[in-house]
């Protein structure tokens, strides 16, 4: 085992560490992709006061690589699908609770910004682990916070060209386009559980069957 | 801050609300592992409650009990205003959690929790004991959180109560998500309650007659880990989400808007990891939070509210 001092509060070690997690060092070509599987709920804010409201789960796939190959640009991209929230069924279509309108889901492939470490806390780091902490807040109410847990080890480990994880992630974002919301106030906040994968094959098998039925380009 | 939780299935968590008695407490997750012996595993059965009960306490604790547990954490918290807008980093935020449970003769736990955090500028990872409110341009005092004794009873059943003041009885199911050896549980409360501090009396901490409390706690960690008896803790990573109104110590009143907190939290295997320069403050000025609450404190139920309520006088 290759391992040498990793100083994560380095430009230089904190770029190969997130390569190595969403991406292959050993991929010169940026061929390889990393899936990132994720799942959890969406919830409904409105105003400062009320309750938040779930109003259906989510689980999809993130997919990354190294473009050409360069550990410092990193491209993600993200395909999601939506259960009901009570009978966790895959839907096309959901039931507005606040219009009541069956509005018919749009499945769209998203680019997600280029992957970067937070600048107020990128890594939280123990005796045996290490969270990366990537996120970006923006205008429109676009924020996500994604955490990143793997063993410490294995970004020490200079052998291995990728490392597993786990990891959280959590987003406040506007209303979908297909919710049809118009002016109604308030925004989404989703907190989902994510999983490394180093093949689409891999993945739950039920995701992959509804992800190929909804998105043509599917898993490429 | 880890206060009031109430595991439950994140469908219930609008409905119904678990009093006292159920779940309360803190977290930790996932990788590593703590006493190792040769005693064979023995599958996990997620929809017995007694084993769920025993998983929960091996996440949360240690099996065995009488022992403190610490669990540090280290985040953000974020101002979010209106729709639109950018959430807005305010503060940094770090401290620890300190528990112990005592296993009970009827099979539940008694679980005694103290909490303690400081608040920090983002810029320069400092705690802070002035803070300047950037909405109202004026400077105020940091109000540090400590929060214990807290108490509560683990159980295989859970009491919800219902509308009409009475209560329900459910099962202690955890809500597991399963891929392989991982195992994700998201622990959920999500509620809106009397402010402890109401406007009349408190005109500038108070945002109103109710206050919103939005928490989720998601835990990582390993199946087999829970399944192998000799193993009396794990050692989980967690995230802490919080989204609740304005704290009082910031006097922002009825102003527009509300935080978010973003948390990682680890426990650790001792106070030995947690940051030292937290331990020193806490030793400082809150040196009875270093350790997990006497067993004479329980039934005590210490907020962070009601702690500022009984230290801090309305500001005019």
């Amino acid at each position: 085992m290759a391992v040498e001092s990793l100083d994560l509060a380095t430009t230089a070690d904190s770029r190969y560490a997130l390569a190595k997690l969403l991406g292959d060092l050993s991929d010169l070509s940026g061929d390889r992709r990393v899936y990132t599987w994720f799942g959890g709920h969406s919830f409904a804010v409105q105003g400062d006061l009320e309750p938040l409201r779930l109003i259906f789960k989510v689980e999809g796939v993130m997919i990354s690589h190294l473009v050409d190959g360069d550990p410092a640009r990193i491209s993600a991209r993200q395909l999601s699908l939506f259960r009901d929230a009570e009978t966790d069924g895959f839907i096309s279509r959901w039931r507005n609770p606040f219009t009541t309108n069956l509005d018919e889901i749009t499945f769209v492939e998203q680019a997600l910004p280029p992957p970067r470490l937070s600048n107020l806390m990128p890594w939280f780091v123990t005796e045996e682990k290490a969270v990366a902490v990537v996120e970006h807040h923006r205008e429109g109410r676009d924020s996500s916070s994604q955490q990143f847990v793997t063993p410490l080890r294995e970004l020490q480990d200079r052998s291995l060209t990728s490392a597993d994880f786990v990891g959280t992630w959590q987003t406040a974002a506007a209303w979908w386009p297909w919710m049809e919301m118009s002016s109604m106030p308030g925004y989404i906040f989703t907190r989902m559980f994510m999983r490394k994968y180093r093949r689409a094959d891999d993945l739950p098998m039920s995701l992959t069957a509804a992800l190929r039925d909804r998105f043509p380009r599917g898993l490429e | 801050m880890f206060s009031r939780f109430w595991t439950s299935r994140v469908f219930d968590a609008e409905r119904r609300r678990l009093v006292k008695g159920g779940l309360a407490t803190a977290g930790c997750l996932a990788f590593g592992d703590f006493a190792m012996a040769d005693s064979p595993a023995r599958a996990l059965d997620r929809q017995n409650p007694r084993d769920n009960l025993h998983a929960w306490i091996k996440i949360y604790s240690d099996i065995e009990g009488h022992v403190d547990i610490y669990s540090r954490f280290n985040g953000n918290i974020f101002a979010v205003i209106g729709d639109r807008a950018p959430l807005r980093p305010l503060l940094g935020f770090e401290g620890f959690a300190v528990n112990r449970v005592v296993p009970q003769a009827d099979g539940a736990f008694h679980a005694f929790i103290n909490e303690v955090a400081f608040y920090k500028d983002p810029a320069t990872d400092r705690i802070i004991d002035a803070w300047h409110n950037p909405f109202t341009d004026e400077q105020v005092e940091v109000f540090q959180l400590h929060a214990g004794p807290l108490t509560s009873r683990l159980d295989t059943v859970r009491k919800f109560e219902q509308p009409d003041g009475g209560f329900v009885e459910r099962p202690f199911i955890l809500p597991w998500f399963v891929l392989d050896d991982d195992a994700f549980i998201s622990i959920e409360f999500n509620d809106v309650r009397d402010n402890p501090l109401q406007p009349d009396e408190w005109p500038r901490e108070s945002v109103g007659e109710k206050i919103r409390v939005s928490e989720s706690m998601q835990f990582m960690t390993k199946t087999s880990l829970l399944e192998d008896a000799a193993v009396t803790r794990v050692n989980p990573t967690m995230s802490w989400t919080l989204m609740r109104s304005w704290l009082p110590w910031m006097l922002m009143g009825r102003h527009e808007g509300h935080l978010l907190y973003r948390n990682v939290v680890q426990k650790v295997g001792g106070i030995d990891e947690i940051p030292r320069r937290i331990v020193d403050r806490t030793e400082k000025h809150f040196p009875d939070y270093l350790i997990s609450p006497p067993d004479d404190s329980w039934g005590q139920f210490q907020t962070s509210y009601k702690i500022f309520k009984a230290e801090r006088e309305p500001t005019r």
